[in-house]
């Protein structure tokens, strides 16, 4: 390795002044402003940014596939000494996939969920023209093999749906290689995973750039990138602000917004502190650094308001049944946030609807605010039901697209029981207020919001009724790292003022590090572990919570072949 | 470096369709009508018979197609002359109860089976049989009571009261003589399989499609009238079902078949004009199309109503305007080509709205209301006259707004209504209506008495739908199915036919006619007193 | 394979279809104005014994219920009468025009789905292309079979001569009545296709498959084309119906055998009999259609779930 973080080996990507443009004419917007790129063999440059800094579409851009409407500018753009600026479509497509792979997120909408996993496969091999008619199938056996997916030839006949997510992204990535490309452009390939997985994927991509391609990594997750990438490029706003070799980045970034993206992250690793706001975004009431350390040792004090004790739910399904909780206990106090971590299948989602009353569970009980909660009819439930509230993940698909602002939350307020008949804007401002949204908000529809904003309106609507009770369901995933601290600072913010007890449920380690007074480790099912967040982070009891820890990336260090840590059977 | 091919289920079903389609149909068989020519004649038709057995069928082309396969026991010409056909001779009872006929030599039906008395017997015991369920022809012979096989070639019928249009009766079609070793081997199934003695020889039906029939070459014994004794000149007759006309218009000028019936009465002036095509026509003997009024009901129970109803409509610019000529105006009861037509009723009423109007108000209705029609004490003189759209051919749907128009304009309501068949019924037998309208065709001027009859009421199987009830009518009507002196006969309808126009019992608008399209190849084609197309004389010229 | 006890509840519930047909058909013409006997013997003044005996024989004045439990028991048995106008078998008078008007049915079907497939694959996301082609099917969907089927006859029968007027056998005799009959679904089918083939084209997936190197024609025909005829399948029943109904139109304008003509012939003339057991024919045509649309289904798109539709 040289001083400067590069890797030996030739240049198979050049980009100079790369600027990208869509619309023509007045409307005409460049998204990238003078991009410069290089890509060596061998090596793993990171895209980092956050969402509308123009690196996907960057990405794209060096497949030739930036889309209709654009217009693609550059002093220089090679691949491998082959000038494609001027490329047409044919040229751009004999490249494709035999030099130049794109893998994508989320396998399940990226790979054709109506034809099988063998099809996709060999469809790259059809293309350039690899294998003959009769050895594609048993070629595409072979690369789901090269990738690790367990029983290959059954589950090249299989269709996307029918496998995990983590299969999905290895035949996705099996796709994308079958025709044996020098580079490889992976945009966001571990969202949507699990922690777990996602190591499993990172060390696939690693063994792939460690065998000679040139990896070209897009994402906003800078734990993902600090363990695989070799060099760092931070994007904002369409521009390269800084480019460096990966720990000489993150150890000391030069450049402002490359610091400020640092910060926001919620580590795992760090006990909790409150964010600093970015420059020029709306200021939650900040409460700057309160120190909640007694807090988070687990002694609050407060009444308990949510009891679950010994809930089971079996789900049908063909050959027995799925347990997807039992045995599932935990108490709630007053004012405490019980943050609940689990991976997909853990079966937190089906805590929170049990919890919410949603779903009747099969065994155990839920009592809230110390009254029977489970067992009875909806229409018994009606008083209680204004004090346990929901805020999801996608608040875009929670509010009806139709509505303003002001009648989201206003029918939270209806509903509640608690109606203040004519003087509804006063309570409606009020709330908005709370969550940090000025009155000019009130009349916009979900559209014209931001991710951010959606979410504290999703926020204020379920604090209308005055619930005791919050349940928070991955709250912050589906959103950029800053706005997740400036939403988190919201949380904080609502349980100061309001003394609201939440239960909040997520697989990410940081956000749940950050948030929780208690944290309870969900797998398969079952409780594993709990206790107060410091304890079970920095001195974990179950093994599940140590393995749960130890695949969190570690900047720095650099990975071990995947063949060294064997995960457990059904875990991929 | 071609895409591989990728066989999907749905691509495959898609070509699996196309092949089995491909298969099922034949692929390959050229373009052309019917069967090939050699002699054959291509008749299109608008309608396709329910049944061909002529006894139990009611409907017109029965009768029509029947005719080429049956022959009847007499002949009637275009003069209203009875002669010789399948009987040779025949005797009337003085009190004219008793018919004796005597058969011809030599007779055999298609099935190779003799033609004696016991076949005419047969069949018209089969006519007026319980289980034969005769919807027309067996209310014709309510009066026949049995026959006697006097020998092989004597036939005596025998009648419960005397009947002047018996022989005319069974000059019909509906009386062609059927094979009774048919009759007995398909009884129930007639409809399907006749057989008669007929120049053609019934070959096939494909419903929907086409009926087929085959020259009869035993054929020695057509009547008088007929160009030529022997069978017919072609080969066979195709007769194919083309109900739309538009359709069967242009397979006729485009040569795909080469005689059309039901030609609309537009395209007549193009066929008349067009090279290599004529238009063949021929006048309907019977009822023409009539609107029968409501006389028991007001208020229409009122003669100068009526009278007023019949002055203020122009018929004969209608008549003109919808049918360009190919349709006379008709004056009477009777067509002209009906034996007893009166020439005396053309022009016996003007169009006279002042007439009309004066009636109206003489008659106490000479209110108006916001619309413009009258009104008497607060009602509106309102004529309902519903119709069934299935029987609305030659645009007779147009012809009765027309009338209502007219109506209007001297302040009567007509209201003209669709009705379907089983509203329209209920309301035709409850006689809950002011105007029903229907032609009617039949040679024999007995139909006026079944239209005027008291005794032949709608419940009673007569078209008497109103229950008109004149004494005078009744009695010449009835002396003139008794009698068959025909001056005296001509006398009584005459008399009978001014007396409906007199007290506007009915108001007539036109008189009915064959309008068959042929292309000039096709030679001889003629027409029966029934103004139906005869195929005997008919052939190709190449 | 699929799973038994879905397909015998489906199976089940066809059956259930057409009883409910039966019912409604038996109750619908007893409840219709009119003496029913009268209208079948149309309007030709039958003799009052005439009408008694043919009431007689159809059982017409029995009470109500025992004309449902004589109606019901023949059903089960499968004999469905005979039809009084034509003094055929009802079974045998729908069983000989089945044919030809299966036989149009399925042409017209597979000529609108092969043109539809053709101008959606060409048209997609291809917006100039598209307004034309949206243009001039909307135009075919609007047009009355009756107007197109009479248009092509006169163009293509009298004044060119290429097809027949009536009947004709074989193939030829069959386009222009299936070309007609296809006019009005290709205009309804491509748009359904067209719209989700361009949905099919914007997702993640055909990024994917353009990054491997596939070209824009075989990424519409092996990706965007499966997509699109899921909804397809799903307007399949409602084409058959549309299908049969319009069959009655164009047989009537080209003069082919076929259920339709049987079918206008019977409910004019009121031929009881007759109408039962097209409506019969009907609802078991469409509940087996139906459950067919079903199979496909879970044919075509592997992500149906049994646990989603048991």
């Amino acid at each position: 390795m040289g001083v400067d973080g590069s890797r030996a080996g030739d240049a198979l990507l050049r980009v100079e002044d790369l600027r990208i443009s869509f619309g023509h004419g007045r409307h005409r917007t460049e998204v990238v402003h003078g991009v410069d790129l290089t890509l060596r063999a061998g090596e793993c440059l990171a895209v980092v940014g956050e969402s509308g800094s123009g690196k996907t579409v960057t990405g794209r851009t060096l497949a030739g596939l930036t889309g209709p409407g654009a217009t693609v500018d550059a002093r220089r753009l090679d691949f491998d000494g082959q000038d494609m600026t001027a490329a047409g479509e044919r040229e751009w497509r004999r490249i494709r996939g035999a030099e130049i792979g794109l893998v994508l997120q989320d396998a399940l909408v990226s790979l054709d969920p109506l034809r099988r996993i063998g099809a996709e496969i060999e469809e790259a091999l059809a293309n350039h023209g690899v294998g003959t008619r009769r050895d594609r199938p048993g070629r595409a056996v072979e690369l789901l093999r090269e990738v690790a997916v367990p029983e290959p030839e059954w589950r090249a006949r299989q269709f996307p749906h029918q496998l995990s997510g983590g299969q999905r992204q290895r035949a996705l990535i099996a796709s994308a290689i079958a025709a044996g490309p020098r580079v490889l452009i992976a945009d966001e390939p571990t969202t949507a995973l699990d922690m777990t997985v996602q190591e499993q994927i990172l060390d696939l991509l690693a063994a792939r750039r460690d065998a000679g391609t040139a990896l070209l990594l897009i994402s906003h997750d800078l734990a993902v990138v600090a363990r695989l990438a070799d060099r760092i490029a931070v994007m904002h706003d369409g521009r390269l602000v800084e480019t460096g070799p990966t720990e000489r980045l993150l150890a000391a970034p030069t450049h402002p917004y490359t610091r400020h993206l640092l910060d926001a992250v919620p580590s795992a690793r760090r006990p909790r502190r409150s964010v600093v706001p970015a420059a020029g975004a709306s200021t939650a009431a900040g409460n700057g650094g309160v120190d909640r350390t007694d807090v988070s040792h687990g002694q609050a004090t407060g009444a308990v308001v949510l009891s679950v004790e010994g809930v089971g739910k079996r789900f049908p399904a063909p050959g027995g049944g799925i347990d997807a909780l039992s045995g599932v206990s935990c108490t709630l106090r007053a004012g405490e946030t019980l943050g609940v971590l689990g991976e997909s299948g853990s079966g937190k989602s089906t805590l929170a609807q049990v919890v919410l009353g949603l779903m009747e569970p099969d065994e155990g009980a839920v009592s809230l605010l110390g009254r029977p909660w489970s067992g009875r009819g909806e229409r018994s439930r009606a008083g209680l039901r204004g004090r346990i509230q929901l805020v999801q993940q996608d608040p875009l698909s929670s509010f009806d697209p139709r509505w303003t602002v002001e009648r989201i939350v206003a029918e939270a307020l209806g509903a509640g029981g608690r109606r203040a008949a004519r003087g509804h804007r006063p309570r409606i401002t009020e709330l908005l207020g709370l969550v940090g949204l000025g009155p000019e908000l009130l009349d916009r529809g979900p559209r014209g919001l931001s991710g951010g904003q959606r979410q504290r309106v999703a926020i204020a609507r379920a604090l209308a009724p005055e619930p005791d009770v919050l349940v928070c369901d991955e709250p912050v995933s589906a959103l950029d790292v800053s706005v997740q601290a400036q939403v988190l600072d919201v949380f904080e913010h609502v349980r100061e003022r309001l003394g609201v007890a939440m239960l909040f449920i997520s697989h990410d380690l940081g956000v749940v590090r950050h948030v929780s007074d208690r944290v309870a480790v969900m797998r398969a099912g079952r409780i594993v572990e709990t206790g107060p967040v410091e304890r079970v982070f920095t001195r974990p009891e179950h093994p599940w919570t140590r393995q749960l820890l130890d695949a969190l990336p570690r900047p720095g260090t650099s990975p071990t072949s995947p063949a060294g840590r064997s995960m457990p059977g059904h875990v991929s | 470096m071609s895409p591989r091919r990728h066989r999907t289920v749905i691509r495959r079903a898609l070509l699996s369709a196309i092949a089995l389609a491909c298969v099922a149909t034949g692929c390959g068989t050229g373009p052309g009508g019917g069967d090939g020519r050699d002699g054959r004649i291509v008749y299109a038709v608008d309608t396709q018979p329910d049944c061909l057995d002529p006894q139990i069928s009611p409907y017109d082309v029965t009768a029509a197609l029947g005719r080429n396969i049956f022959d009847s026991l007499v002949a009637m010409d275009a003069d209203g002359r009875i002669g010789p056909w399948l009987a040779t001779s025949w005797q009337i009872s003085r009190d004219g109860r008793t018919y004796t006929f005597r058969l011809r030599e030599g007779v055999r039906f298609h099935d190779g089976t003799a033609l004696d008395a016991a076949a005419v017997k047969a069949t018209l015991d089969h006519t007026v049989a319980p289980q034969t369920k005769s919807q027309y022809a067996a209310g014709l012979i309510s009066m026949y009571t049995g026959a006697t096989a006097v020998d092989a070639r004597t036939v005596r019928v025998a009648l419960s009261r005397p009947y002047a249009p018996l022989l005319q009766v069974l000059s019909t079609a509906t009386f062609g003589i059927q094979s009774p070793t048919a009759l007995r081997a398909n009884r129930g199934r007639t409809c399907l399989k006749p057989v008669g003695s007929g120049p053609f020889v019934f070959a096939g039906w494909a419903r929907n499609r086409r009926i087929e029939l085959d020259r009869n070459p035993n054929y020695a014994w057509a009547p008088a009238g007929v160009d030529h004794q022997g069978p017919a000149w072609a080969a066979g007759l195709t007769v194919e079902f083309i109900p739309e006309a538009a359709s069967r218009f242009g397979a006729l000028s485009s040569g795909q078949v080469d005689v059309a019936s039901a030609v609309p009465p537009s395209h007549t002036g193009r066929l008349r004009h067009a090279d290599g095509f004529r238009l063949l026509r021929a006048d309907q003997p019977g009822a023409p199309y009539t609107l029968l009024l409501n006389v028991n009901r007001a208020p229409l129970d009122d003669v100068r109503v009526r009278r007023a109803l019949q002055r203020s409509v122009r018929l004969d610019a209608l008549v003109k305007a919808l049918y360009s000529g190919a349709y006379d105006r008709a004056w009477s009861t009777l067509t002209p080509a009906t034996t007893g037509y009166a020439a005396t009723t053309e022009g016996s009423w003007p169009y006279d709205p002042d007439e009309a109007a004066r009636l109206l108000d003489e008659a106490g209705w000479t209110g108006r209301d916001e619309d413009g029609y009258r009104t008497k004490g607060g009602t509106r003189l309102t004529l309902h006259w519903p119709y069934m759209t299935s029987l609305m051919r030659d645009q007779r749907a147009l012809l009765g707004q027309g009338i209502q128009a007219e109506a209007k304009r001297a302040g009567i309501d007509v209201r003209f209504t669709a009705l379907e068949p089983g509203a329209y019924l209920e309301k035709a037998l409850g006689r809950d209506a002011d105007i029903l309208a229907f032609s009617w065709n039949r040679a024999e001027p007995d139909i006026m008495r079944s239209y005027f009859d008291s005794g032949q009421t709608g419940d009673k199987g007569g078209s008497n739908a109103f229950g008109i009830s004149d004494p005078r009518l009744d009695d010449w009507l009835r002396e003139a199915s008794a009698t068959r002196d025909p001056a005296r006969r001509a006398v009584l309808y005459a008399q009978a036919q001014s007396r409906v126009n007199q007290q506007v019992l009915a108001l007539p608008v036109y008189a009915p006619a064959t309008l068959v399209g042929a292309a000039d190849r096709v030679r001889g084609v003629t027409f029966d007193v029934q103004a139906y197309p005869l195929f005997h004389d008919a052939r190709l010229e190449d | 394979m699929l799973p038994l006890r879905w397909f015998a509840r489906r199976l089940l519930l066809a059956a259930t279809v057409v009883f409910g047909a039966a019912n409604a058909v038996f109750f619908a013409f007893r409840l219709l104005p009119g003496d029913p006997v009268r209208s079948m013997l149309g309007s030709t003044n039958p003799t009052p014994e005439l009408v008694e005996q043919v009431r007689h024989e159809l059982a017409l004045d029995e009470p109500l219920a025992v004309q449902y439990g004589r109606f019901m028991r023949r059903l089960f048995t499968g004999d469905l009468g005979e039809s009084f106008q034509l003094q055929q078998p009802v079974g045998e008078v729908i069983g000989d025009q089945l044919w030809p008007t299966v036989q149009l049915a399925t042409a017209a079907f597979a000529l609108a789905l092969l043109a539809a497939v053709t101008l959606a694959v060409l048209t997609a996301h291809r917006p100039r292309v598209r307004r034309i082609v949206s243009t001039l099917e909307l135009v075919a969907a609007s047009t009355p079979a009756f107007w197109t089927g009479m248009l092509l006859l006169a163009l293509l029968s009298f004044r060119w001569k290429w097809f027949p007027a009536m009947g004709g056998s074989g193939a030829v005799g069959l386009v222009l009545p299936a070309v007609t009959l296809a006019a009005g679904l290709v205009g309804v089918f491509s748009q359904v296709l067209r719209e989700e083939m361009e949905r099919a084209l914007e997702q993640p997936f055909v990024l994917t498959a353009r990054a491997r190197g596939s070209g824009e024609t075989a990424i519409r025909l092996r990706h965007a084309l499966r997509h699109g005829l899921i909804p397809l399948v799903t307007l399949a029943g409602w084409a058959m119906g549309a299908l049969f109904g319009g069959a009655v139109v164009v047989e009537s304008v080209f003069s082919r055998q076929g259920l339709g003509q049987v079918t206008a012939g019977a409910v004019a003339g009121r031929d009881l009999p007759v109408v039962t057991g097209m409506v019969l024919v009907s609802a078991l045509a469409f509940a087996l259609i139906n459950l067919a649309v079903d199979v496909l289904y879970r044919i075509v798109d592997p992500r149906i779930d049994e646990r989603s539709i048991g």
